[in-house]
């Protein structure tokens, strides 16, 4: 093989895929993510127009709703008398806000207490402001997941080969607000050779972050397996391409130093074959019961694509992952052909079918266009978003003592939601992963494992 | 007065002569082994589950240190160990058997400071709190350690001038230490804690 054969470029799978139908498909390495950005604003925790009030005397209704009317205020239930708790609900005066009138309130002598009405949620759901919006993990069904594993274990890691993670302040990096809380192993740049893997791009900060976002934080966005720890492996440049030699290496960095599972939401162009210093790189990981998950790639609405999986998903030891939108139908962009494992959602940025107001892209957080120090939350698309998704699941196996790499297969082919055409097909491989089930084919419950 | 109350009076009177015999004791150190049975209350339903049983025995060494006639501290570990099989959620809410065994070593350190009453009397009953560490290693897992208390009580058995017999119930936790993953999870149980029934054998130099 030829020196220049060796560095076939890396496309960056999420950069693929004209966003507006009918245009032509972008160039090498250009980006055309569609970005809609989210701003902050804070959780409500108790009910504002209203609040929580017992009386000290509640011999008649009328001398309750005498005291109310001197303190400027009306009882909201239409009850005569509270029936259990001896509280009644009553409106916040015009002009007052609910913690003020509390204030105010326990001063009356003839109030013997009185509180906010504190807004309580289902459990499961984490308290991340916009989780709502994460549609695609409604659609795995995260919450039930996560009673069984709590989101994993830090002793999993999961190594993301990709333009780096937003994990670390240096020098002009910083650290993603949403990722304060990700515990992070072993980073490694291949790219400037340096061990500090800063993501220059926004890439790799998304991927991590659908995987391991800090979780229940009260800030942002959830990842699904948030307790697995991340293993920064910069492979990318900040144009988003990169090289059979820098994805080896990245794959033998991971695996030596303990991934549970490697993510690659990258692929060569269609019908390139990396090379034999990748294809050996993933028969050790795959020997070494390390989980190697990657994207299908990104062409299928590119003129002239009739088929074919992207490397290095299209080795039979990889886990290849395809693309579905809100509707579970195979997204535009999203690559089929024999070898496809699973699908999981990478979204359609086009198109808004959960009428959330937004493009059914995949959220998360991830660093401002030429700035790694800023962060705000973009809806991504792509088989670069699906991947994670299967990747994650992979962790959440490992977390609860799964096995390698041949058995999160055959759970993949045991428990997948069967779409498209009956059993394992070119357009969803075995179907839509399920993550619950997955995580039960992991080898069983002890005590605390 | 019946006859079984007099009886009963009898006897208690017996117990106090001789409890109130009095017997040199320099007991300033000393040396023991001990065995009981663990009833994992803290996560009961899990050791239910999983290793079928409510608990374990446990075996265990102490060393003692008498700081003055009724107080003394006891450094002591035990060993707790048993054999399950693993399970996983099935179909219909319960559980189903994997085939695959699962075994655990639960190791406490404690140190425990005991109040003797009675010290030279042939019972010599205490009350006992104490401090502990645990480390709780699952087969193929990572061990995981926690910190704990517990509260006991019991008594000695005065035996001869070197040696003493004692037997003593605890009630011990070790909160927040499992809880996270499995089948203490699926239960809401954290606690690694549970209540002894224990005996031994004490040797004083």
């Amino acid at each position: 093989m030829t020196k220049t054969m060796g560095i076939v470029t890396v496309l960056l799978i999420g950069c693929l895929g004209p966003i507006l139908a009918g245009e032509s498909g972008p160039g090498l390495g250009e980006r055309t993510l569609e970005r809609h950005a989210l701003k902050g604003h804070s959780t409500v925790q108790f009910h504002s127009t209203h609040v929580l009030i017992r009386f000290r005397n509640t011999d008649t209704i009328a001398s309750v709703d005498t005291m109310l009317e001197q303190l400027g205020a009306h009882r909201i239930d239409p009850v005569e008398f509270p029936r259990h708790t001896g509280y009644f609900r009553i409106s916040v005066p015009v002009g007052k806000t609910a913690e003020l009138f509390i204030e105010e309130l326990k001063h009356n002598p003839k109030v013997k207490d009185a509180q906010l009405d504190y807004l309580c949620r289902k459990l499961g759901e984490p308290n991340d402001p916009y989780y709502r919006y994460q549609w695609n993990f409604s659609m795995l069904d995260v919450p039930k997941a996560w009673d069984l594993t709590a989101g994993g274990r830090d002793s999993v890691s999961v190594a993301i080969l990709d333009t780096g993670v937003a994990y670390e302040d240096y020098i002009d990096f910083s650290r993603a607000p949403d990722l304060a809380g990700t515990r992070f192993v072993h980073p490694y740049d291949f790219v400037n050779s340096d061990t500090h893997a800063n993501d220059d791009e926004g890439h790799g900060t998304h991927v991590a972050g659908t995987i391991a976002q800090t979780t229940n934080n009260a800030l942002g966005v959830a990842g699904i397996a948030f307790g697995c720890a991340i293993m920064p492996i910069k492979i990318l440049g900040s144009d988003g391409v990169g090289s059979s030699y820098s994805l080896a290496e990245g794959i033998a960095w991971a695996v030596d130093n303990g991934a549970a599972v490697i993510n690659m939401s990258l692929g060569f162009p269609v019908g390139v074959n990396p090379g034999k210093i990748v294809e050996d790189e993933i028969e050790k990981a795959y020997r070494s019961g390390v989980i190697c998950v990657a994207a299908a790639g990104n062409d299928a609405d590119d003129s002239g694509y009739t088929g074919g999986l992207e490397y290095p998903g299209a080795y039979p030891e990889c886990v290849c992952v395809g693309s579905i939108r809100y509707d579970q139908k195979r997204a535009y962009y999203s690559n089929f052909g024999n070898g496809l494992d699973c699908v999981a959602p990478g979204g359609d940025v086009r198109v808004d079918q959960n009428r959330d107001g937004y493009g059914d892209g995949i959220l998360q957080q991830t660093m401002s266009p030429g700035n790694p120090a800023t962060f705000e939350y973009y809806f991504y698309q792509g088989t670069s978003m699906a991947t994670p998704h299967v990747a994650a699941a992979a962790a959440l196996f490992k977390s609860r003592r799964g096995g390698g790499p041949a058995e999160f297969m055959d759970a993949i082919a045991r428990t997948s939601r069967d779409l498209g055409a009956s059993g394992l097909d070119p357009e969803y491989g075995y179907g839509l992963i399920d993550l619950l089930d997955i995580i039960k084919r992991g080898q069983g419950w002890g005590a605390d494992s | 007065m019946n006859n079984n109350t007099k009886l009963w009076i009898r006897t208690l009177c017996v117990l106090i002569v001789l409890t109130a015999v009095s017997i040199p004791c320099s007991a300033a150190l000393q040396i023991g082994i001990r065995g009981g049975y663990f009833i994992a209350n803290g996560w009961s339903e899990t050791h239910d589950l999983i290793y079928d049983s409510p608990g374990t025995y446990s075996i265990g060494a102490e060393f003692t240190y008498q700081f003055f006639i009724p107080l003394d501290l006891t450094l002591a570990v035990d060993v707790l160990s048993a054999s399950g099989e693993r399970v996983w959620p099935s179909e219909d809410g319960g559980f189903e058997p994997t085939g695959e065994s699962v075994s655990y070593d639960m190791t406490p350190i404690t140190l425990t400071a005991r109040w003797h009453f009675l010290r030279e009397s042939i019972l010599s009953p205490y009350v006992g709190i104490g401090v502990g560490y645990v480390q709780f290693k699952e087969s193929g897992e990572e061990t995981i350690d926690g910190a704990g208390f517990l509260v006991q009580a019991g008594s000695d058995v005065y035996i001869s001038r070197y040696f003493r017999f004692f037997f003593e119930a605890e009630y011990n936790s070790y909160p927040d230490t499992i809880g996270n993953f499995g089948a203490s999870y699926y239960f809401d149980e954290s606690d690694l804690g549970g209540i002894v029934a224990r005996t031994g054998i004490r040797v004083v130099f």
